[in-house]
C-alpha cells in the first residue's frame, strides 16, 4: 500500500483517481490545486507518489512539481503529470520541472493503475 | 504508514558490522552514505547485515557498490549477510547479484 | 481490477452543471474589448475540464465538441483572438448546446448533429480567423488511442523467445532524483521476456567522492522478447533525455540456442504477477476482488452514493425508488453493535495466537476473513453517517454578503471541497466554529477596501475555505489575505491578563495559539460581529471535543489561516498501542511523527522549558508518560529508551515510552460517560485479552506539557 497524493481542479478526476487507487488498496490524498497540495506536502510524511494535473487555478501542476522537487523529501520521489494532450510541450515542460512521466488524458482506471503500479513497484 | 524507525545505529561496534535500514532509497542516501563511511576505511571484511532492508533502489546499491570497492581497494571486502528477499530481488533485477556471494576467507 | 466508471458519472455531470453556470456568469461579465485574463482562464478550464471527463466516459460528442471549444478558448487566452460581442454570443450558444448534450448523454442519446455541426463549424472559424490559418487538424480525442501499457510479451508457446534485443543503458545525473530509478525500468524491461542484466560499476566514483543522487552504473541488458522495438522505447519514455539508450536489434537467434536460465529471468511482471515476489513485500490488494475501502476512503468518494444511484446505461435511476429514511439513533445501535463485534473478534485473534496445529491454522484463516468481512461492515454503517460538508458550507455565501455589507468591506469568497464528506455529528457540531472563524475573518481580518489600497492590496479581500481528506481526518480551513494577527499586541494582551510569565520567549506559532487562551481577545474593539463572549476558546474547545485540533498561520499583512482537522468519525481511531509501566495505551496514528531510539545525549535539561529532546535539529518538550500516570520511574538510564514524537495543533512533544506493541483501530469508548474526565486522556476502549486500554488525548498532553513549562518559567 502506498500513500498518494492526486491533484486536480476536476472533482471528477479527483474521485475517478482517487477511489480507483482506494481500491486498489492505496491511501489517497486529494487537493483541488497546487497551492493546497504543496501546503499539504510540504509539512507531511512524504508520500510514495504524486499524480497532478496540470492547468489548475492558483498554481499549476508544473509549478507544484518544481515547488516539490525543491523539498528535500521529494526528490527521486515520483511525480507524474496529467496531460490532456500528448503535446511534447507539456512533456517538455513537466520533465524540465523534474517530474518522472506523464499519464495522457484521457486513461481509465486499469491504464491509471497499471501505470502507478508500474511506479511504485 | 509505520511510524516505526527501523533504522538504529546501535550496538554495531565500528567497522566490522553494520545493519542496514529499512530504507535504503534515494530519500535517505544522504543519511545511509553518512552511516557507511566510517566503514569505507575499515580493514579486512566489513560485514553488513541486509535483514531489515525493506525498501532499496539504485541509489542504495550504488553506495555498497562503492563501498565494496573501497574495501577491495585496500584488500578488504564486503560481505552482505543475511539479505531480505526485498534485498535479494532487487539486487538480481539490477544485475548485482554478485555482492551477494560469499566473501572467501583469505 | 476493473473500475466502474458509470459510478463517477452523476458527479461528472454535476461538475459540467457547475463548470457551465460558471462559464455563462463569466460570459456575462466579460468585458468585449478588454478581457480580463483570469475570466479568461475559467473559461479555458471549464471547457477543459468537460473535455477530460467527457473524454474519459467515452462521450465522443460532447468531447469533439469541447475540444473544437477548447482550441477556440486557448487562442483568447494566448492573446491571439479578441473577445467581441458576435464571439461571446457563439460561447454562450455553446454552453447552451453543452448542457443539452449533457442531458442527452444522461438519457443515453446524443443531440442532433443538424445542430450541433453548425457551430462546431462556427468555432473552428472562429479559432482560425485571426491568422486566417486553419489549426493544426487533431483527431477528436476519444478517437484516439491512448497509449498504452507495452505489447505483451510476445514469446513461443515453450515461454523461449527467439528474438534477443542488445540494450546499453547508461543513467545521466537528473534520472535518480526526477524519480526514474534504473531498478523500475530494468523491472519492466524483464517483463517483456527473460532479460540477463550485466551492471558495469567502472564510473562509481570512489566512496567518499559518491553523490548519491547520481546513478554512476551503466546497463547492457539482453532481453529475448518477440516485442517489437516501440515497446523498449516506450519503457525509457520517461527516461528520454536523461539517459543514454542503444538499443541493438532485432536479433534472431536459432530456437534450439539456449535462453537464459529461468532462474536468471525476472518475474513476468506484464503477467499481471507481482514484479519482484518477496515475503516481506506489502500485501499488495491488487488481486483481491472485493475491494475495502477505509473510512478515509468511503469519505473521499463525495456523492458516491448518488452516483451508484445511476443505472449501469447511464440513465439515472428512479429518484427515490433506492433509499429510505432511517433515524440516526438506530444508524448509532448499528454502529455500537459493530464495535462489540469488533472487541470480540480481536479477543477470539488473541486467545488463539498462542495455540498450534492445522486446526487453529484453519480458525486463524476463518478469523482473518472475519475481520476483512467485520472492517467491512464497519465502514458500511459508517459511511450511511457521511454528508457532504456543503451542507455546512452552504450558509456562507449569504453570512459573508450581508456582513461585508454592513461593514463596508469587500469580500470574495472563495469556497472548495464542498464534497468533502464527514460524519453527521462532526457535521452539526463544527458549523458554529466555522461560523465564528468566518465572521473573525471578516471583521477583524480583512480591512476596509481604503486601507487594503493603502497597502498595495487589492480593495476585494479573499475569504476561502477549503475542506479536504487527509489520511483518517479531515481538514478544514478558513484562511483570510487580511492584516495577519498582530504578534506584539498578542504577547502584551496575554502578559497583562497573565497568561504568560515574563520574559518567556515564544515561536510564533506559540504566540498565535494564545489567541485561543480562554479571556483573550485582541480586537481594538468588539464589534457586534465578533469579539464579544464567545471567543476562540470556545471555537477551540468545540473542536478539541470531537477529538480535533486547531492551528493558526499567520503573516503580518498577508494574512491568517485557521486550520481544523477533525477525526471522520467519533467511533473509532487507528491506534499505536504503546507500553507504559507495564499498562497498554492507544496514540492516535494520525498524531504520531516519529518513533525512534533515544541516542545518549538527545536529552537535555533546557533552562524554562523542563527536559527536552533533539528532533531534527529541533527541541521537543519530552514528557515521561511514568511520571504522568503515577507508574514506577524508570531504573534504567534517563537517556535510553524509546521515544515516540507525536504532533497536533503544529506542536510536538515527545513522549518517553517502555515499547512498542501493534497498531490496532480501535473502538472508542467515552471516560466522560462511563467514568469522568482525565486531564491527557480521550477515552478508553476495550482489547482483544478484554483489558482496558486508555487512549492519550495528543492536544491535551502538548497543553499539559506547556502549562508544566510556564509554571516552571514562572
Amino acid at each position: 500500500m502506498a500513500r498518494i497524493m492526486a491533484v486536480d481542479d476536476s472533482a471528477t478526476m479527483r474521485q475517478m483517481v482517487g477511489l480507483t487507487l482506494q481500491a486498489a488498496g492505496h491511501e489517497v490524498l486529494t487537493a483541488s490545486d497546487g497551492d493546497m497540495a504543496l501546503e499539504v506536502l510540504r509539512d507531511s510524511e512524504p508520500v510514495d507518489l504524486v499524480i497532478t494535473d496540470v492547468n489548475m487555478p492558483r498554481m499549476d501542476g508544473i509549478t507544484l512539481v518544481r515547488e516539490l522537487r525543491r523539498l528535500p523529501q521529494y526528490r527521486g520521489v515520483p511525480l507524474l503529470v496529467l496531460t490532456t494532450e500528448a503535446s511534447s510541450e507539456k512533456k517538455h515542460a513537466g520533465r524540465e520541472a523534474g517530474a518522472t512521466g506523464w499519464l495522457v488524458k484521457p486513461f481509465n482506471p486499469e491504464k491509471l493503475l497499471s501505470t502507478i503500479e508500474k511506479v511504485l513497484s | 504508514m509505520n511510524p516505526t524507525s527501523t533504522a538504529s545505529d546501535s550496538g554495531a561496534p565500528l567497522g566490522e558490522v553494520a545493519v542496514l535500514p529499512g530504507n535504503c532509497t534515494l530519500r535517505t542516501a544522504d543519511d545511509l552514505k553518512a552511516h557507511l563511511l566510517p566503514l569505507a576505511a575499515a580493514e579486512g571484511v566489513v560485514r553488513v547485515d541486509a535483514s531489515r532492508v525493506e525498501q532499496v533502489d539504485s541509489a542504495g546499491f550504488q553506495l555498497l557498490v562503492a563501498l565494496g570497492r573501497a574495501l577491495a581497494h585496500h584488500g578488504g571486502a564486503l560481505s552482505i549477510h543475511s539479505p531480505s528477499a526485498a534485498f535479494r530481488s532487487a539486487a538480481r533485477v539490477l544485475g548485482l547479484e554478485f555482492l551477494l556471494e560469499p566473501v572467501r576467507a583469505e | 481490477m476493473n473500475v466502474d466508471l458509470t459510478q463517477f458519472q452523476e458527479t461528472f455531470f454535476q461538475e459540467c452543471g457547475e463548470a457551465l453556470d460558471l462559464m455563462e456568469a463569466t460570459l456575462l461579465q466579460l468585458d468585449i474589448g478588454a478581457p480580463d485574463s483570469e475570466m479568461v482562464n475559467t473559461l479555458f478550464r471549464g471547457a477543459h475540464s468537460i473535455k477530460g471527463g467527457a473524454g474519459m466516459f467515452g462521450f465522443a460528442q460532447m468531447t469533439s465538441f469541447t475540444h473544437g471549444l477548447e482550441t477556440l478558448l486557448d487562442g483568447l487566452r494566448a492573446g491571439q483572438l479578441s473577445v467581441s460581442g458576435d464571439l461571446v454570443e457563439l460561447l454562450l450558444k455553446s454552453v447552451d448546446a453543452l448542457r443539452e448534450m449533457i442531458s442527452a448523454v444522461k438519457g443515453g442519446a446524443l443531440v442532433d448533429a443538424a445542430l450541433v455541426d453548425p457551430l462546431s463549424a462556427a468555432i473552428a472559424a472562429a479559432a482560425a480567423a485571426p491568422k486566417a490559418e486553419i489549426p493544426t487538424a487533431k483527431p477528436p480525442i476519444a478517437t484516439r488511442v491512448p497509449d498504452d501499457v507495452p505489447a505483451s510479451p510476445g514469446r513461443d508457446a515453450q515461454g523461449h523467445s527467439t528474438t534477443q534485443w542488445n540494450i546499453a543503458f547508461t543513467p545521466g545525473p537528473a534520472l535518480l532524483t526526477r524519480g526514474n530509478d534504473p531498478l523500475r525500468l530494468l523491472q519492466e524491461l524483464g517483463g517483456l521476456g527473460p532479460v540477463e542484466v550485466r551492471a558495469d560499476c567502472e564510473a562509481v566514483p570512489a566512496f567518499a567522492e559518491l553523490d548519491p543522487e547520481i546513478c554512476c552504473i551503466r546497463w547492457n541488458v539482453v532481453v529475448h522478447t518477440e516485442a517489437p522495438r516501440d515497446s523498449i522505447e516506450l519503457i525509457f519514455d520517461w527516461a528520454q533525455g536523461d539517459c543514454e539508450l542503444v538499443i541493438d536489434g532485432p536479433h534472431r537467434i536459432a530456437a534450439t540456442s539456449a535462453p537464459p536460465r529461468p532462474e536468471d529471468s525476472q518475474h513476468p511482471a506484464a503477467a499481471g504477477a507481482p514484479p519482484i515476489p518477496s515475503e516481506n513485500a506489502a500485501p499488495v490488494i491488487r488481486t483481491e476482488p472485493a475491494p475495502k475501502p477505509s473510512p478515509a476512503q468511503v469519505a473521499g468518494a463525495a456523492d458516491h452514493d448518488g452516483a451508484r444511484a445511476t443505472a449501469r446505461d447511464g440513465r439515472p435511476a428512479a429518484a427515490d425508488a433506492g433509499s429510505i429514511r432511517v433515524s440516526i439513533e438506530k444508524i448509532d445501535e448499528l454502529m455500537n453493535a459493530v464495535g462489540e463485534i469488533v472487541i470480540t473478534q480481536s479477543m477470539l485473534t488473541q486467545q488463539i495466537s498462542g495455540v498450534q496445529g492445522i486446526a487453529a491454522e484453519r480458525l486463524r484463516d476463518g478469523l482473518t476473513l472475519l475481520e476483512r468481512n467485520v472492517r467491512e461492515l464497519q465502514e458500511s454503517v459508517m459511511r450511511v453517517r457521511m454528508l457532504p460538508i456543503s451542507v455546512v458550507f452552504s450558509r456562507f455565501p449569504r453570512l459573508v454578503r450581508d456582513l461585508s455589507q454592513r461593514l463596508g468591506k469587500q469580500i470574495e469568497l472563495k469556497v472548495s471541497g464542498e464534497h468533502t464528506e464527514l460524519d453527521k455529528i462532526v457535521l452539526e457540531r463544527i458549523g458554529d466554529p466555522l461560523v465564528h472563524l468566518v465572521r473573525n475573518s471578516i471583521d477583524h481580518g480583512i480591512e476596509a477596501p481604503e486601507i487594503r489600497e493603502m497597502s498595495g492590496k487589492p480593495a476585494q479581500g479573499t475569504l476561502t475555505l477549503n475542506a479536504f481528506h487527509k489520511g483518517g481526518s479531515i481538514r478544514i480551513s478558513v484562511g483570510d489575505d487580511g492584516k495577519g494577527l498582530d504578534r506584539d499586541r498578542i504577547l502584551n494582551k496575554a502578559r497583562e491578563r497573565g497568561l504568560l510569565a515574563e520574559g518567556v520567549a515564544l515561536s510564533d506559532p506559540e504566540i498565535y495559539d494564545l489567541i485561543f487562551a480562554p479571556g483573550l481577545s485582541t480586537a481594538e474593539r468588539a464589534t457586534d460581529v465578533s469579539g464579544r463572549g464567545v471567543g476562540m476558546d470556545v471555537v477551540r474547545r468545540n473542536i478539541v471535543e470531537l477529538g480535533g485540533t486547531v492551528d493558526i498561520d499567520s503573516q503580518a499583512g498577508q494574512g491568517t489561516q485557521i486550520n481544523i482537522t477533525l477525526p471522520l468519525t467519533l467511533a473509532i481511531v487507528d491506534g499505536q498501542l504503546i507500553g507504559v509501566g507495564g499498562d497498554t495505551y492507544i496514540v492516535p496514528l494520525v498524531t504520531i511523527v516519529e518513533s525512534l531510539q533515544i541516542r545518549p545525549g538527545a536529552v537535555s535539561q533546557l533552562a524554562g522549558r523542563g527536559e527536552v529532546f533533539e528532533f531534527r535539529g529541533d527541541f521537543v518538550p519530552l514528557i515521561r508518560l511514568r511520571d504522568l500516570f503515577g507508574s514506577k520511574r524508570d531504573e534504567s538510564r534517563p537517556d535510553q529508551g524509546l521515544v515516540m514524537v507525536v504532533e497536533a495543533e503544529g506542536r510536538k512533544v515527545a513522549l518517553f515510552v517502555d515499547e512498542l506493541l501493534g497498531q490496532q483501530q480501535v473502538v472508542i469508548k467515552s471516560l466522560d460517560t462511563n467514568y469522568r474526565r482525565i486531564e491527557g486522556i480521550s477515552g478508553a476502549t476495550i482489547l482483544g485479552e478484554g483489558a482496558v486500554a486508555l487512549i492519550l488525548d495528543v492536544p491535551g498532553l502538548i497543553r499539559l506539557a506547556a502549562d508544566v513549562n510556564s509554571r516552571r518559567a514562572a
